[in-house]
């Protein structure tokens, strides 16, 4: 093992490491810090506490002998931003696995169908793609999830629709330039059927292009669920979100009270470059471009 | 020296003709008019069981397309494709299956022949795979045996390799083992060496001669490169703008070449030796035109320095010149 | 004193994969009016040869010997000064005739832009009349000059380039594989002008191919590399007939001859990977007379019958 040589080793090197941060904190945050996000009440020796709201961060507080700190303090309805910030990560960590994941194999599936197939088949479904393309992400998300209402699938799915057609036309890009590749000609002339040649000469070519998008994409969709907690569609009090918390912030910043929006959305921040610079470091790596070193 | 051949003809191709629509303008829309390209515009060739045909000609010359249309590749616009006598365009399903078996290509470029992201091994077994044949072990047994056979030993060594670890030689050695492995009895061989390093080249060139002599393969061997096609062909066939100029035994056109395309062509050949005075030298003016402005009658005549007034109006008839060869040129009608 | 004198020209790159020694102490000359045929495959540092001299070369390849062009170490000029040179002293030809010209550039522009940046032409009217009556010679109707290069065919795009190469009238010029991307009757035709250029203008070349037969037909002597070395360097006639090194004969013998046998002999084995060349002599592993010595020991470079050649053998 050497140090890391480079921009894109360094890169990938940090993005991990930040993305296994985030990774861990979805996991097993709530456990670690539960009640303490959804409510102000605690339960300490028995004795029923409540925690005042709008604590700055670094207070503590002395229940029971016992010293509690609030390291980021607490927002204004008493809950610990901390709490709140580790225990969102699994909310939009949870949206974002789910829905890059639905936008990924729909996306493949149908950029598979649309460039091997052809013909009719492709001319519409590339239509109805480019249209979902051209229009403004967010928008859509916001359509979608007015109309879906709350809960995690339905947050995870209106963000699927807008990821579908980036996963179809990269996919659908590989497949038309495979098609004409000589060893699938070669292939065909073996005898091999449509389904040998996809699952066996197009699919595994398309995996990587796949992998290196992945990222990318659930870094876009941390960002486009943030927005549309932000919002207020999607989500229910008081389920902890960095998005929706940002907007509570929002409305306290002006007042002083800083921390309840600056913590959720550099936790929105830091997971993003995380996920973007994992994704960036790995297609520089993959695919290095040939520069004058 | 003629190969021993039973006179069957392994490949018979008759007045291919393989078009590709053009896209219209406007105006051509409205009279419904309907431009083509032309890439192959009527050739009938056959190739002998047990022999080599070697098919020359520059670019646009449409000698990949007559190749892509015996092995199936490419739909004939009009003309039949026989393969041992049987007309593969009416064949379909398991017919058409099984003499996809008998019929195997080698591609010009095996960097791009080959899957980046299969193991050599898998992909020479691949044709086995898909027909069924015999137990996942023999399957195996077989793959090695044919990567044995092309040269690249231990096979056991190069089976588990991807094609980026192999030098460009070794490349088209895998593709050659795979055209094998389903024991074709006809092999298609399209540009197997330009695109690989000069010494390289002679291995493969070797390797092709060797298989036909232990596999009796029948082969249509594709080139710009005459020097290759006089190592490895019995017969030759010259193509200009998708039709045929002169074809014979090797021996003959290429000691005693008639069309002036193909003595240009030979004259072409860079020569170690100094070169002598030439009896006659025949130089074409210009560069091949585009092939959507194709000349009219014979195709040669913007350039050609014989060319009169009927070469400009009327194609040139087929006229024999000697012993199974044949040129298409007014000069000698 | 010769035109070019190369002296023990060493080029490193570094790859992903290693460091690679594409060229390894090589030195030739070129004189003036005479054109050294450089020969070799892919590997053997043909073509660094040429972007070394011209100093063409990636950022990331270390240099190390000595480039005399008319006296002047090229290796250590200052990039203005080299500015200077390239394309009035010293220029070259490429092999893609598609890339080495600007497509949003008319055929005039190319020249004019070339001449007047060197001084050659003062007016734009000036540059284009030396270029029309150079193309004219070389083949190319000057109403080209008013083209895109998109406009003109392969055989064109590489006499302009032969023209671009040629209008500063520069002592060497340096053609790297030139006609292999071209089809053989334009490739015939580009070998005639390049015979005929060199008589009518007796510029010295630097005359870089893969193939033995163009060397044969086009150039005075013929330096042969193997894996960043030289093998052989002689008279054409002289190497093409009677070739000393092992190398160079099974070149010879692995190209069948129209008209000859039709048996092909080919090198066994495969080139070598040039991050890590055998030892001794870098041909041993393919040649059919290597002894101990060829594995242990770099032949030296010594003089036999006019000719230079590396080889414990022939040596």
């Amino acid at each position: 093992m050497r140090l890391p040589r480079g921009f894109a080793e360094w890169g990938l090197v940090v993005g991990t490491a930040l993305v296994a941060v985030f990774v861990a904190l979805a996991l097993v945050g709530e456990s670690l810090v539960g009640p303490r996000a959804v409510s102000n009440i605690l339960v300490v020796d028995g004795r029923v506490y409540e925690v005042p709201p709008l604590l700055p961060p670094g207070s503590s507080l002395v229940v029971e002998g016992r010293e509690l700190v609030f390291i980021m303090g607490t927002d204004q309805l008493g809950r610990d931003v901390f709490a709140r910030v580790v225990s969102g990560a699994r909310f939009v960590l949870t949206v974002a696995f789910f829905s890059t994941a639905i936008s990924a194999v729909i996306g493949t599936i149908l950029g598979l169908l649309s460039g091997y197939i052809g013909g009719f088949l492709d001319r519409v479904l590339s239509l109805v793609m480019d249209s979902m393309y051209a229009f403004p992400g967010l928008i859509l998300a916001i359509a979608i999830a007015a109309l879906l209402g709350v809960g995690v699938l339905n947050i995870s799915l209106a963000i699927a629709v807008v990821y579908i057609p980036s996963y179809y036309r990269m996919v659908r890009g590989v497949v038309l330039s495979l098609k004409a590749a000589p060893f699938v000609e070669a292939a065909v002339l073996a005898g091999a059927s449509s389904w040998s040649i996809v699952t066996r000469h197009i699919l595994p070519n398309v995996v990587p292009q796949i992998v290196s998008l992945l990222p990318v994409s659930f870094a876009d969709a941390i960002i486009t669920e943030a927005g549309l907690t932000f919002l207020g569609l999607g989500i229910e009090p008081p389920t902890p979100d960095w998005g929706f918390d940002l907007n509570k912030g929002r409305q306290f910043f002006l007042a002083g009270y800083w921390w309840i929006g600056v913590f959720p959305g550099s936790m929105i921040i830091l997971s993003v470059l995380g996920f973007l610079l994992v994704g960036e470091s790995l297609n520089e790596l993959l695919n290095p471009r040939k520069v004058e070193a | 020296m003629s190969r021993a051949t039973s006179g069957v003809e392994a490949l018979r191709v008759e007045d291919l003709r393989v078009y590709y629509p053009l896209r219209r303008t406007l105006e051509e829309v409205l009279l419904r008019r309907q431009r083509y390209l032309k890439a192959v515009d009527g050739v009938t060739l056959s190739v002998l069981e047990g022999s080599t045909l070697a098919l020359v000609g520059e670019s646009g010359s449409g000698k990949t397309t007559v190749a892509r249309a015996a092995v199936g590749l490419v739909k004939p616009t009009s003309g039949k494709v026989l393969l041992w006598g049987r007309d593969v365009s009416a064949l379909g399903g398991r017919e058409l299956r099984e003499m996809r078996r008998a019929v195997q290509m080698v591609f010009q470029d095996p960097t791009v022949s080959l899957n980046p992201r299969m193991r050599v091994g898998d992909q020479v077994k691949y044709p086995l795979d898909v027909n069924g044949i015999g137990t996942p072990k023999e399957r195996m047994a077989m793959a090695l045996e044919a990567l044995r056979t092309v040269g690249l030993t231990p096979p056991e060594e190069f089976y588990s390799r991807y094609p980026h670890q192999l030098s460009g030689g070794q490349r088209q050695r895998v593709a050659i083992a795979r055209a094998i492995v389903l024991k074709p009895k006809l092999l298609i061989a399209d540009e197997p060496i330009s695109n690989i390093d000069v010494s390289a080249r002679a291995q493969i060139l070797e390797l092709l001669k060797s298989l036909r002599e232990k596999m009796g393969l029948s082969m249509l061997y594709i080139t710009h490169d005459l020097s290759s096609a006089w190592a490895i062909a019995d017969a030759v066939a010259v193509m200009y703008l998708g039709k045929l100029v002169e074809h014979g035994p090797v021996e003959s056109v290429f000691s005693d070449p008639r069309h002036p395309y193909t003595k240009a062509l030979l004259q072409a050949v860079p020569s170690l030796d100094e070169r002598k005075a030439e009896t006659e030298v025949v130089k074409l003016k210009g560069e091949i035109p585009d092939p959507l402005n194709m000349p009219s009658g014979c195709r040669l005549h913007p350039r050609c320095p014989f060319a009169t007034e009927k070469c400009r109006r009327e194609e040139p008839p087929a006229v024999k010149v000697g012993e199974d060869h044949w040129v298409y040129c007014h000069l000698y009608a | 004193m010769s035109l070019l004198r190369v002296q023990d020209l060493w080029v490193r790159y570094r790859t992903r994969r290693g460091v690679v020694e594409a060229l390894s102490g090589v030195s030739l000359s070129v004189e003036e009016g005479e054109v050294l045929g450089v020969v070799g495959e892919s590997g053997s540092g043909k073509s660094t040869l040429g972007f070394a001299i011209i100093r063409l070369l990636p950022k990331s390849a270390e240099v190390k010997g000595s480039v005399l062009l008319n006296g002047k170490e090229l290796t250590s000029l200052p990039e203005e000064e080299l500015r200077r040179i390239r394309g009035r002293e010293v220029s070259m030809v490429f092999q893609d005739p598609y890339s080495s010209l600007n497509p949003v550039m008319r055929i005039g522009d190319h020249f004019v832009e070339l001449m007047v940046e060197h001084g050659a032409a003062s007016t734009r009217e000036e540059a284009l009349e030396a270029a029309g009556e150079l193309l004219e010679r070389l083949g190319v109707p000057r109403e080209r000059l008013n083209d895109y290069p998109h406009q003109l065919s392969g055989g064109q795009r590489q006499r302009v380039a032969i023209g671009l190469a040629l209008i500063l009238k520069p002592r060497l010029v340096i053609a790297d594989e030139i006609t292999t991307a071209l089809d053989a009757l334009v490739e015939r035709q580009i070998i005639d002008l390049v015979k005929e250029v060199k008589k009518e203008y007796r510029t010295s070349m630097l005359f870089i191919t893969h193939n033995m037969g163009l060397v044969a037909e086009v150039a005075d002597r013929v330096a042969v590399l193997y894996a960043g070395k030289l093998a052989e360097l002689g008279g054409v006639r002289e190497v093409v007939s009677n070739p000393l090194h092992p190398y160079t004969e099974a070149l010879l013998r692995s190209v069948p001859r129209i008209g000859g046998s039709k048996e092909v002999k080919p090198i066994p084995g495969e080139p070598p990977d040039m991050r890590n060349p055998p030892p001794g002599c870098r041909f041993h592993p393919r040649c059919p007379f290597a002894t101990e010595k060829c594995r242990r020991e770099e032949p030296p470079l010594v003089e036999r019958g006019g000719r230079l050649v590396a080889c414990h053998l022939r040596g």
